[in-house]
């Protein structure tokens, strides 16, 4: 069996705001690799470098040490190869602009300078539509639609630059069930065409649909299975380093005995 | 009203005022859309506060250095304040980590205190300083119809060239990085054409009231429309429609026509606000 393409690597990242010696780093040592047909879950507790790690990936910021490639060049370069959902995108509930409108920005990287997107750039971005399954309300104001279908419309916008990789960062949050299944097909079909990174705080969802689990919590701990496994819930509650890291136990608000049961809600 | 156009035959500045009225209201009519989408109706407000103080500064030179100085015009003082405020207010807002109301409220009283404090110590110029407070439509020359069209034609170049990046870096700034967008340099030419736009109406009703113009228009386009071009255009028209008929409905009357403009835009806000909430109900 040959490995799938390599889409994007990240080998010995090390990551602080402020001065080394002054402040901890926020991520330490990170090494990940992501291949063609990956869908990775990026789970980890609040403050553990789940948006650092997002933001290196997309160039935002660049590490201490380290390297970030994707597809063999700095995310900077190739920015528009990454399909981005934020968590909560700025867009205003008022702003005057359609769904088109908003998925058109995602191919703003592509276009010269000027007043309006040409011809070239309507039949990508209807695919794009079409593919995140938004084109059926193309012409609603983004404001009046609900949290899911503005999620997806996120996705499209996402899409809209025939990117190679798309990085979620918690896009179910303030989606309801019901949306929930329908973008995860989504999701599902879109990764047969591309590697998938979600980073989410719900453990019971990513591992029923992610194929791999990946723990941050300043360090990276990547489990090849997707099961709800000992260490992915210690790591949830932001004590995987118990497990990997001996003698690191500042950060353990737990003791490895106790976090035997994951949180109610995470029942189903 | 009548009477404002049958005067017009005698008195060439009615003309003019109607003019520069039409042209600075296409202006603010074109940049107030982005102000109310990305908004930054405050920001707008301490940059025309800002320039009061350009204003005061040209007059206390123009007295300083009389008559070696007689050409500078106060209003080519308010458009070097404008561009100054407008390229401060950019780069403070992303390298100096204050809040930003904060930020708003400082430069805004300071630009005034400024311009009070210079044209103070310039006899002879205190009732100059308030026609441009205040605007004074009714003294709009052929000159300042000339400033004002040039203004606009810069404005519209601009936003020829730019439009994408300022309308992507108004929905969603994060996102327009990611773009590739430079962020920074597109916040900063906005804002010029803010600036650009306030300098156009000064005259027309003066710096403490443009802010009502910039973002009432636009506010109530908004109520009507759902893309940003039906919502300019229906901006352009309000705008145009109401730095003109207003002050030919008072003519003749004590009623500012400043004033009169600038509470028909709050009327024609609020209609449209509440139009649109009796359409919900």
């Amino acid at each position: 069996m040959t490995a799938a393409e390599v889409i994007l690597s990240v080998s010995g990242v090390t990551c602080r705001y402020g001065t080394p010696g002054e402040t901890a780093p926020v991520l330490e040592d990170i090494d990940l690799v992501i291949r063609q047909n990956d869908f990775i879950g990026l789970i980890g507790p609040n403050g553990g470098g789940k948006t650092t790690l997002l933001k290196l990936l997309l160039g935002l910021i660049r590490p201490e040490r380290g390297t970030v490639e994707v597809l063999g060049r700095a995310p900077r370069e190739v920015s528009r190869l990454i399909g981005y959902v934020p968590q909560t995108a700025q867009i205003d509930q008022h702003a005057p602009a359609t769904v088109r409108d908003v998925v058109l920005t995602g191919r703003l990287g592509l276009t010269p300078r000027g007043f309006r997107y040409g011809r070239e750039h309507l039949a990508p971005v209807d695919r794009a539509m079409e593919e995140a399954d938004v084109r059926a309300f193309a012409d609603r104001r983004i404001g009046e639609l609900s949290g899911g279908q503005r999620q997806r419309v996120l996705i499209a916008r996402a899409l809209a630059s025939d990117v190679r990789i798309l990085l979620l960062d918690e896009p179910m949050a303030g989606v309801d069930l019901h949306m929930e299944a329908g973008i995860l097909d989504t999701l599902r079909r879109l990764n047969e065409t591309m590697p998938i990174v979600l980073v989410s705080h719900d453990i019971s969802f990513v591992s029923e649909h992610v194929k791999r689990v990946a723990c941050l919590n300043r360090r990276l701990v990547v489990h090849e299975a997707a099961e709800i496994s000992r260490d992915v819930i210690a790591c949830m509650y932001g004590g995987h380093d118990v497990f990997h890291q001996v003698g690191h136990t500042g950060d353990c608000p737990i003791s490895p005995e106790s976090e035997a049961e994951p949180e109610p809600e995470a029942e189903s | 009203m009548i009477r404002f156009f049958s005067d017009m035959a005698i008195n060439p500045l009615l003309l003019t005022g109607v003019i520069g009225g039409l042209l600075s209201g296409v202006a603010c009519g074109v940049i107030g859309p982005y102000v109310i989408t990305r908004r930054i109706v405050f920001l707008t407000g301490a940059i025309a506060h800002i320039v009061v103080g350009g204003v005061g500064a040209v007059l206390f030179l123009r007295y300083q250095f009389a008559p070696a100085l007689d050409w500078l015009e106060p209003l080519h003082g308010a458009l070097i304040a404008a561009i100054l405020a407008a390229v401060l207010v950019g780069l403070v807002q992303y390298h100096v980590k204050e809040r930003l109301d904060t930020l708003i409220g400082a430069l805004w009283a300071t630009g005034m205190a400024v311009g009070i404090m210079l044209v103070k110590v310039t006899p002879g110029y205190q009732t100059e300083i308030f026609s441009y407070l205040f605007g004074n439509v009714s003294v709009v020359s052929a000159a300042d119809v000339k400033l004002i069209a040039a203004l606009l034609v810069v404005i519209l170049i601009v936003v020829a060239f730019w439009h994408k990046r300022i309308f992507a870096l108004c929905l969603d700034e994060e996102y327009a990085r990611l773009q590739g967008v430079n962020v920074l340099l597109t916040n900063i030419v906005l804002l010029c054409l803010v600036s650009l736009a306030v300098v156009a109406l000064i005259r027309v009703v003066g710096l403490i009231l443009v802010i009502a113009l910039l973002s009432l228009p636009a506010a109530a386009a908004r109520q009507m429309t759902r893309r940003l071009f039906p919502m300019m255009g229906v901006s352009i028209i309000l705008c145009a429609l109401l730095t003109t008929i207003p002050r030919a409905a008072v003519y003749g009357s004590r009623i500012a026509p400043e004033s009169a403009i600038v509470l028909s835009a709050a009327a024609v806000y609020l209609v449209s606000f509440g139009a649109r909430q009796l359409k919900r109900l």
